[in-house]
């Protein structure tokens, strides 16, 4: 295990140095100079020269990038142009809206998916599984962002039991921090739901038709022991997978719901950061989240040999 | 600007104006209503400001934030568009135009307390012009030689030459009054003098002001609190506004929600002007663009009206040239050069093109109005045989190819800035429009000091540039203010960037 975990941290380091690389060279690639877009389009060439020289534009791009590693292993973020604080302090703030709103979405697509699948599973071909299939298939067909602006109209705009979005801090309200985040998570849980719930119903399926399935059966186990005690321990291992690379998607890809219910995630901070060649921002928070989906990969791998002893054995005998 | 139109026929006459806070009490009392104190107001806005410092950034976010409320400058402009007095409470010309003499109110504080005096005034202009402070708009200020704080209320600034455009530029949010102490502070801590102070920047979230209790003008503002909540979505902060989270959407509601609104008791929304003029801008030294007959035809084939109604759902007003109606300026040129598709192609023919040509219209991808007016646009033109390709592109690359570098044929922008007529006199201006006859009318305008002479040389210059299509020239952009019924006071043009709250309140 230790060698494991070894390699692990090696194959970490070598991936944010690639992903730190990329992101430095994409960002000096584009078009697009951020003393122009900071000063817009009447300044000066004076002007421009000294915010370039301020914010050390004017360095060898080799000098800037060491220089950001540098600051990085000694711990320093960085500081944000646009909003004048440091990195660390806006990561922090905006972390306990992105991490959240991530960890609920997924717990929102969980409950409601595997028991749908399963339920669809066992009543294949009845009433039952088609309406599942047809709520999934509705599920995969609206975008979040689509969702999200219903869910508003109706809790918010007409039952009014919502705001229409923002965001109540954890430390001022934790309930109304809880309950500004239940719609956005809403709406990105659905369609996360529906691509579990299908993962779920077909290796839920294919389990089923296996011959330890027709072993458990034959002991005389009752059919809820078969399906929850062996069935359903080897339809989580595709289903922890599929979900370990959502938590990625979702860490990078909450953007647009962040937008549509205005909260002031990572994904907005980051967003808004491009577009104001906010340099030291995006590099941060997109290596962040780099960081973040190596070792949500990691976590899931781990999870794996909780999950299904064979990898653990597999492995360990290796 | 009838203030210098005064100054001019009279040199050295001291103009005293009465204070802002008592002629608005005087208006909403003609109106049958009395002001009601107290109250939070929540404004949505689109853009959170780049930071709070308006000298730094030309960022029209932050002005519209911190200007006038936070921030005060010597002069403002006042919700008609005319240049009225601020910190200022007075202030003469010498007969000559190079020296102004500026007189501050009598007790100003700065939001920590300490008193605001001549020698703040010589600071902040001086911080502007210093090159360290890389100041954006610092050129409008380089016209100043000295600047002299004679007593704690007097402060008297000398004029290399005179410049009619000084006392405009004056209340700009540029010209800001700060003190000395706070200067490197104003990107997150801006402090001033205005009716409401800093309480929190909650960053990526909202500005949270004030009211300050120490203001120089008895009894404004009227509001407790002002907080500006950034909604990036317009549609987002529709449903804010109709769910109730929000009680003014300033400048996002789009047009086309604007009727809906309109039939929802519980909203008004207001129809003004901005000064932002929407133009088809034309690279004036590309092929065959650089043939006035060839731009001639594209102004004959577009018909301005259709363009506001496609793309704007109808709001908007049409334009003839580059002045926005609310300037004191403008003349109305609508009617000079009127749609006329016939003629385009008979133009189109004569220099050469009888089949037409092909060009690539360059659209900023952030604006809504742009891309939509560029689809008219397109369709309009393709009927006189002028086959438009759309590229819808990022901003930064806009700045970068379009405006920097001048690498487009078309491209359409609205250009918020207010009275920037003058951008036509810089041969490397992203027009490329060099006409040394126009270069010298704006020498000339800048330097005349008799405000009726001036006003005639401005006419002639937005005659000159529509006579010359440097550009087409399309619509102003509405103000499309939308609030609860109960907000009164609001500002229906923008003639300026800033959103002035001091004068706002809720009506119980």
């Amino acid at each position: 295990m230790a060698s494991y975990l070894l390699k692990r941290f090696l194959v970490l380091i070598a991936t944010l140095l690639l992903v730190s690389g990329v992101i430095f060279i994409v960002l000096h690639v584009i078009p697009g100079d951020p003393a122009q877009i900071i000063l817009g389009i009447q300044a000066t060439p004076e002007s421009l020269s000294e915010l370039r020289h301020k914010l050390g534009l004017d360095l060898p791009l080799t000098v800037q990038y060491l220089n950001w590693i540098g600051a990085l292993i000694r711990g320093d973020l960085g500081w944000s142009i646009t909003y004048d604080v440091s990195l660390r302090t806006l990561i922090t703030s905006r972390l306990q809206v992105t991490i959240p709103l991530a960890i609920l979405s997924i717990l929102f697509a969980v409950v409601f998916s595997i028991p749908l699948g399963v339920y669809a599973a066992i009543h294949r071909n009845q009433r039952g599984d088609y309406g599942v299939m047809i709520l999934s298939q509705i599920g995969l067909a609206i975008p979040a962002f689509w969702a999200g602006i219903l869910l508003i109209l109706l809790f918010a705009v007409h039952l009014q039991w919502f705001s229409a979005g923002g965001f109540k801090p954890w430390m001022e309200t934790p309930l109304g921090a809880l309950k500004s985040l239940l719609l956005p998570a809403l709406s990105l849980g659905l369609i996360r739901a529906a691509v579990l719930a299908r993962l779920t119903r077909s290796c839920m399926l294919e389990a089923l038709g296996e011959d330890y399935v027709r072993t458990a059966r034959s002991k005389g186990l009752t059919e809820k022991m078969v399906v929850y005690k062996h069935a359903l321990r080897n339809v989580l291992i595709p289903v922890v997978t599929i979900l370990g690379l959502q938590m990625g998607e979702l860490l990078a890809g909450a953007i647009v719901i962040e937008n549509v219910f205005h909260l002031p995630g990572l994904g907005r901070l980051v967003f808004l950061a491009i577009g104001q060649r906010d340099l030291p921002v995006v590099q941060g928070v997109s290596l962040l989240i780099a960081f973040l989906i190596v070792v949500v990969n990691f976590a899931v791998d781990v999870l794996y040999r909780i999950v299904d002893p064979r990898i653990r054995m597999g492995k360990e005998r290796g | 600007m009838p203030e210098k139109e005064k100054i001019k026929m009279c040199p050295g006459l001291l103009l005293i104006v009465f204070a802002l806070g008592l002629f608005c009490l005087f208006c909403s009392e003609a109106l049958g209503q009395k002001p009601v104190h107290g109250g939070t107001l929540t404004i949505a806005l689109s853009a959170e400001p780049p930071g709070l410092d308006p000298t730094t950034s030309p960022a029209a976010t932050i002005k519209r934030v911190v200007h006038y409320n936070l921030l005060e400058s010597l002069l403002k402009v006042d919700r008609n568009g005319k240049l009225v007095l601020a910190l200022a409470k007075s202030y003469k010309v010498s007969k000559d135009g190079k020296e102004y003499t500026f007189s501050l109110h009598k007790g100003i504080k700065f939001h920590d307390g300490s008193p605001c005096t001549a020698e703040d005034v010589k600071y902040s202009l001086e911080r502007l012009l210093d090159p360290k402070t890389a100041a954006p708009y610092r050129k409008y200020y380089l016209g100043i030689e000295s600047i002299q704080a004679i007593d704690p209320l007097t402060v008297k600034l000398k004029m290399k030459k005179f410049d009619s455009n000084f006392l405009f530029n004056m209340a700009r949010g540029d010209a800001v009054i700060v003190p000395r102490q706070a200067a490197d502070r104003l990107k997150s801590q801006p402090l001033g003098t205005g009716p409401f102070k800093l309480f929190e920047w909650k960053r990526g979230d909202s500005v949270i002001l004030v009211k300050n209790p120490d203001y120089y003008i008895p009894g404004v503002p009227y509001l407790d609190k002002v907080v500006f909540k950034f909604i990036p979505d317009p549609s987002a902060q529709l449903a804010a506004l109709r769910a109730g989270d929000v009680d003014v959407m300033a400048y996002d509601l789009s047009p086309e929600n604007a009727d809906l609104l309109r039939k929802d008791p519980r909203f008004k929304v207001l129809r003004g002007h901005t000064t932002t003029e929407v133009i088809l801008a034309i690279n004036n030294s590309r092929k065959p663009l650089n043939d006035p007959r060839v731009r001639q035809a594209i102004t004959l084939a577009i018909d301005r009206l259709a363009v506001i109604k496609g793309a704007m759902s109808g709001y908007g007003s049409p334009i003839g040239s580059h002045m926005d109606p609310t300037n004191p300026y403008y003349v109305d040129l609508t009617g000079l050069h009127p749609y006329n598709p016939e003629k385009a192609k008979q133009l189109l023919a004569e220099a050469g093109y009888a089949n037409g040509f092909g060009a690539v219209l360059k659209l900023p991808e952030p604006y809504a109005y742009a891309r939509r007016s560029g689809e008219v646009v397109a369709d309009q033109l393709s009927r006189v045989g002028i086959k438009l390709i759309i590229e819808v592109i990022q901003w930064g690359q806009w700045i970068d190819r379009v405006f920097k570098n001048a690498e487009y044929d078309l491209t359409i922008i609205g250009h918020a800035e207010p009275f920037d007529i003058e951008i036509y006199g810089w041969p490397d201006y992203y027009f490329r429009y060099n006409n040394p006859k126009f270069q010298e009318l704006m020498k000339k305008a800048e330097e005349e000091m008799n405000e009726q002479a001036r006003k005639k040389l401005y006419a002639a210059a937005q005659r000159m540039i529509a006579d010359d299509f440097v550009n087409a020239y399309l619509f102003v952009y509405p103000a499309l203010p939308a609030m609860k019924k109960e907000v009164v006071n609001w500002w229906k043009d923008y003639p300026t960037i800033a959103i002035d709250a001091s004068e706002v309140y809720i009506q119980k």
